[in-house]
C-alpha cells in the first residue's frame, strides 16, 4: 500500500503553490486530483457561475505547479454532489462533469478515477440508477486510459446511517463483475471508504478479503462512528483508543497483499487547527502514512527476503512464530541477554548477536523488540550489511489468548 | 400463514416470588408469548467478571420445581413460552478454566432441558466473541459452531431450534459488527448445519437493536434470511448504544421522523411471510418507568405489536 494524501485544506486551488511547497516538504512526492476542491460553494448562485466558467482553467494551473513541484499523480477523485447540496439539474451536471473529468484525469496520467455513486432512497433504487450512470462511463474511461472505481456509500434515514449502495461485500463484488462484463474487460473496481464502513460499524477485513483484487483503492480516515467527519487515523478517540476497527482492516489489507494508493484524508482535523500548526500536521500526516504502510506492508516485507532471522526472544518473537513462523520461518533469533544463548524459545535457538556477523547476504534481520532504533544502531556498530527490518506486533492476523508478562516468558524458555 | 402472536421479555415483567401475578399482568397488556430469560439467573455482566451465580449447580429436577411455578402460571392465563434466552457468553476468552467448563457442561445442557421442560421451540445463544484472538469471523465461528454441535443432538431429540443472533462487539466505545451480521454466511451455516442433522436444530434470531448500531439494511437482511428466521428481539436505540428501548422512540433530525427502519423491518418480514412471534426484547423499559406505570407501558408496547401485526399482515 502506498498512502496518497488528499491536500484538501492545504493547497488552495486558485494559489496551490505555498501549499504544495508544504506538502512537499513533509514529504509526500504524489498529489491526489480531487475536482472537488475546484467547486467549493457551487451551491452559491455567485459562485456557479465563477467556478462553471473557471474550473478548468485552475485545474490546469494546479497540476502544472504539481508537475512543476515533482508531485506524481496517480489517483483522481471524480465530482460529486450530495443532494443537501440542492445544486440545479445536479444529477446532470455531476454525469456531464465527471465523463469530461476522466479526459482530464487521463491527460495527467492518472490511473485509476474514483467515482461516487448518486444517492437513492433504497438500496435497489440505487442499484439500478447507478447502474446505468457508471455503464455510462465506459467510453469515456476507455479513451482515457483509466479505471473507474466505485465507491460504496451509507443511507441516510432520517439522520441514522445505514448502510446503502454496494456496503455489503456481496452486493459490491456482484456490482462491480458485472460493469467489467459489460464493458468486456476489467475496466471498473473498487474503492473502499473505510469512514463509511465507520459508520456502519462493519467488518473491514470481510469485506477487504471479500473484495480481493477488486480492491484498487481506499479512502483512510477516522470518524467516531456517529458523526460523518473526516479525522485523522488514530484521532478519533474514545477512552484509550481510536474508534475504527484498524485491526480488521489491517489484516484484511494484509490478507489481500494490497498494494494500490490509499487517500488519506483529514479535512476536519485541519479545520480545527489553525493555519500556523498546519505545516506540523502535516509532517505528522506523513510519519502516520508511513506508519500505516509499513504495518499494512509487514507481510510483503517478510516475502521480500530468501532468509531471515529474528532480533528478540520475547512477546513479539512470539507473536511472529504463531502467525508467520510456519510461512516464513526464521533462522533463529537472538538476545542480548546472555543468560538465554544457546536454548530455544518458540521453535528458535536463541543466539548471541555476534553470530549474526555469519549470515548469508540476502538474509534479513527483523527486530522483534519495540528498541527498534537502538537495536538498530547496535548492529550498526556491529558492522552488520544485512538487510535490518522492523517487525512489529501490534496488528496480527491472530493473537495469542495471553501475553507473557515482564520476564514470565523466560519460563517458556527450554 | 399469520404473525403467531406478540411477545415480551419475562426479565423485569414476572417475579420467581409470585410469577401468577406477573403472567397476570401480561395477559392483560395483552400479550399471547413470553420470551423467558433464563440469562437472568447467570447475567453477562457477571460472566464477564468471572463471577458465577452457580444457579446450575441444581440438578434438573431441582430446576423443573423452581420453574414448575413459571409453567402453571403460564398456562394459567394462556401464554406461551414462545422463546427463551441462554445465560451468554457461554465461553469466556482469557477466562478461567473452571468458569468456562461450567458454562459448557453446566448452564447449557440444564438450559436445553429447561427449555424442553417449559415446551418452548426456541431458544436463543450468542456466537462466541473471537475474532480479536483468531483473527476472522470464519474462525470465530467455527468454536461457536463447535458449541452447537454439541448442542443440536439435544436440540433434535427434544425437538427445538438453536438460535443465533446477530451480535455487536466494541471498539473502544464505538459498537461495531459481532458475531452473525452478514446474512449471506448466517444463511450458508444454517442450512449447512440443519443438513448435517436432517432438522431444524439451528435458525436466527433477528435482533432489531443491534442491527440498528451496525446500519444494518433490516429489508436487505430479512429477505435473504427468509425462513430461517425463527425468532425476533424487537427494541430500539439511537444509534449509538444498545439501549432496548420501545420502537419509535429516537429521532436524530428536526423532522423528528423515526431514525430506525422500522418500514424496512415491516416490508422485510411481510416479504418473507414471517409466521413467527413479534418478541419485544424490552426488559429496560419496565425500569425506566416508574413501576406505576409498568402495566400501561407494557399495554403500549403491546399496542406497538399490534400495529406492526396489522402492517405485515395487512
Amino acid at each position: 500500500m502506498n498512502i496518497v494524501c488528499s491536500a484538501e485544506g492545504i493547497a488552495e486551488v486558485k494559489r496551490p503553490r505555498n501549499g504544495m511547497n508544504k506538502f512537499r516538504q513533509a514529504g509526500f512526492d504524489e498529489i491526489l486530483l480531487d475536482f472537488n476542491m475546484l467547486t467549493s460553494g457551487i451551491a452559491l448562485p455567485q459562485k456557479w457561475d465563477e467556478v462553471m466558467g473557471h474550473w478548468r482553467e485552475w485545474l490546469e494551473h494546479y497540476m502544472e505547479e504539481a508537475a512543476y513541484q515533482g508531485l506524481s499523480c496517480r489517483i483522481a477523485i471524480a465530482p460529486h454532489f450530495e443532494k443537501r447540496h440542492k445544486i440545479p439539474n445536479m444529477e446532470e451536471l455531476k454525469v456531464d462533469l465527471v465523463k469530461e473529468f476522466i479526459q482530464y484525469a487521463g491527460k495527467y496520467g492518472c490511473k485509476y478515477v474514483v467515482v461516487r455513486p448518486f444517492e437513492a432512497a433504497t438500496n435497489d433504487k440505487s442499484i439500478s440508477v447507478n447502474r446505468d450512470f457508471y455503464l455510462s462511463l465506459i467510453e469515456p474511461a476507455r479513451n482515457a486510459g483509466v479505471k473507474i472505481l466505485v465507491v460504496n456509500a451509507w443511507r441516510n434515514y432520517n439522520g441514522h446511517y445505514l448502510r446503502g449502495f454496494c456496503s455489503e461485500h456481496v452486493q459490491a463484488i456482484e456490482f462491480v463483475d458485472g460493469l467489467n462484463k459489460k464493458a468486456g474487460e476489467e475496466l471498473f473496481g473498487f474503492c473502499l471508504d473505510t469512514g463509511i464502513c465507520n459508520l456502519v460499524g462493519q467488518n473491514m477485513y470481510d469485506f477487504v478479503v471479500g473484495l480481493g483484487s477488486r480492491l484498487k483503492s481506499l479512502y483512510l480516515y477516522e470518524n467516531d462512528g456517529v458523526h460523518n467527519s473526516k479525522i485523522m487515523p488514530f484521532f478519533a478517540v474514545n477512552g484509550t483508543g481510536s474508534q475504527l476497527d484498524w485491526l480488521n482492516l489491517i489484516r484484511g489489507l494484509r490478507a489481500i497483499r494490497f498494494e494500490g494508493p490509499a487517500i488519506m484524508t483529514f479535512s476536519t482535523t485541519l479545520a480545527a487547527i489553525s493555519p500556523l500548526l498546519r505545516q506540523s500536521v502535516l509532517d505528522f500526516a506523513y510519519k502516520v502514512a508511513q506508519y500505516l504502510e509499513w504495518q499494512v506492508n509487514m507481510e510483503t516485507t517478510l516475502d521480500r527476503y530468501a532468509s531471515r532471522v529474528l532480533f528478540g526472544a520475547g512477546n513479539m518473537c512470539r507473536a511472529y512464530m504463531k502467525c508467520y513462523g510456519e510461512k516464513y520461518p526464521p533462522l533463529y533469533t537472538c538476545d542480548n541477554n546472555s543468560s538465554v544463548w544457546g536454548n530455544e524459545f518458540c521453535g528458535l535457538v536463541i543466539h548471541n548477536p555476534e553470530d549474526l556477523k555469519s549470515l548469508p547476504q540476502d538474509c534479513a534481520v527483523f527486530i522483534c523488540n519495540t528498541y527498534y532504533d537502538e537495536i538498530e544502531q547496535q548492529l550498526k556498530d556491529m558492522g552488520i550489511k544485512n538487510p535490518i527490518e522492523r517487525f512489529n506486533d501490534e496488528f496480527m492476523p491472530s493473537f495469542h489468548f495471553t501475553r507473557l508478562e515482564s520476564d514470565a516468558w523466560k519460563g517458556q524458555v527450554k | 400463514m399469520a404473525i403467531r402472536g406478540i411477545g415480551v421479555q419475562t426479565k423485569e415483567a414476572i417475579d420467581d416470588a409470585c410469577p401468577e401475578e406477573g403472567f397476570r399482568v401480561l395477559k392483560e397488556a395483552g400479550f399471547s408469548h413470553v420470551d423467558f430469560s433464563l440469562n437472568k439467573y447467570m447475567i453477562n455482566k457477571d460472566i464477564y467478571q468471572m463471577k458465577n451465580s452457580h444457579f446450575f449447580d441444581k440438578s434438573i429436577e431441582e430446576l423443573k420445581e423452581y420453574f414448575r411455578p413459571h409453567k402453571e402460571a403460564a398456562a394459567k392465563y394462556g401464554i406461551v413460552i414462545g422463546q427463551m434466552h441462554m445465560p451468554y457468553p457461554a465461553y469466556v476468552p482469557q477466562g478461567k478454566a473452571e468458569l468456562n467448563d461450567y458454562l459448557w457442561n453446566e448452564m447449557a445442557p440444564k438450559s436445553m432441558q429447561i427449555c424442553h421442560y417449559l415446551e418452548c421451540p426456541y431458544i436463543v445463544i450468542h456466537g462466541f466473541k473471537l475474532a480479536y484472538f483468531l483473527g476472522s469471523e470464519d474462525a470465530e465461528w467455527a468454536e461457536t459452531e463447535r458449541f452447537i454441535h454439541y448442542l443440536a443432538p439435544m436440540a433434535k431429540d427434544m425437538g427445538i431450534t438453536i438460535c443465533i443472533e446477530n451480535l455487536y462487539d466494541s471498539i473502544n466505545g464505538h459498537l461495531v459488527e459481532g458475531p452473525c451480521c452478514n446474512v449471506d454466511k448466517v444463511v450458508k451455516r444454517i442450512d449447512r448445519v440443519n443438513e448435517q442433522y436432517g432438522a431444524e436444530v439451528l435458525g436466527f434470531c433477528f435482533d432489531t437493536g443491534h442491527a440498528n448500531l451496525v446500519g444494518i439494511d433490516f429489508e436487505y437482511f430479512l429477505t435473504r434470511l427468509g425462513h430461517r428466521l425463527k425468532v425476533l428481539h424487537i427494541h430500539d436505540n439511537d444509534g449509538i448504544m444498545d439501549l432496548h428501548q420501545i420502537p419509535f422512540t429516537f429521532a436524530k433530525t428536526r423532522e423528528n421522523k423515526s431514525s430506525t427502519d422500522w418500514d424496512g423491518f415491516i416490508k422485510g418480514l411481510g416479504i418473507i411471510k414471517f409466521d413467527g412471534v413479534l418478541n419485544f426484547e424490552t426488559a429496560p423499559v419496565l425500569t425506566s418507568f416508574p413501576t406505576e406505570i409498568k402495566a400501561d407501558v407494557l399495554g403500549f408496547i403491546n399496542r406497538i405489536g399490534k400495529y406492526f401485526l396489522d402492517e405485515i399482515d395487512g
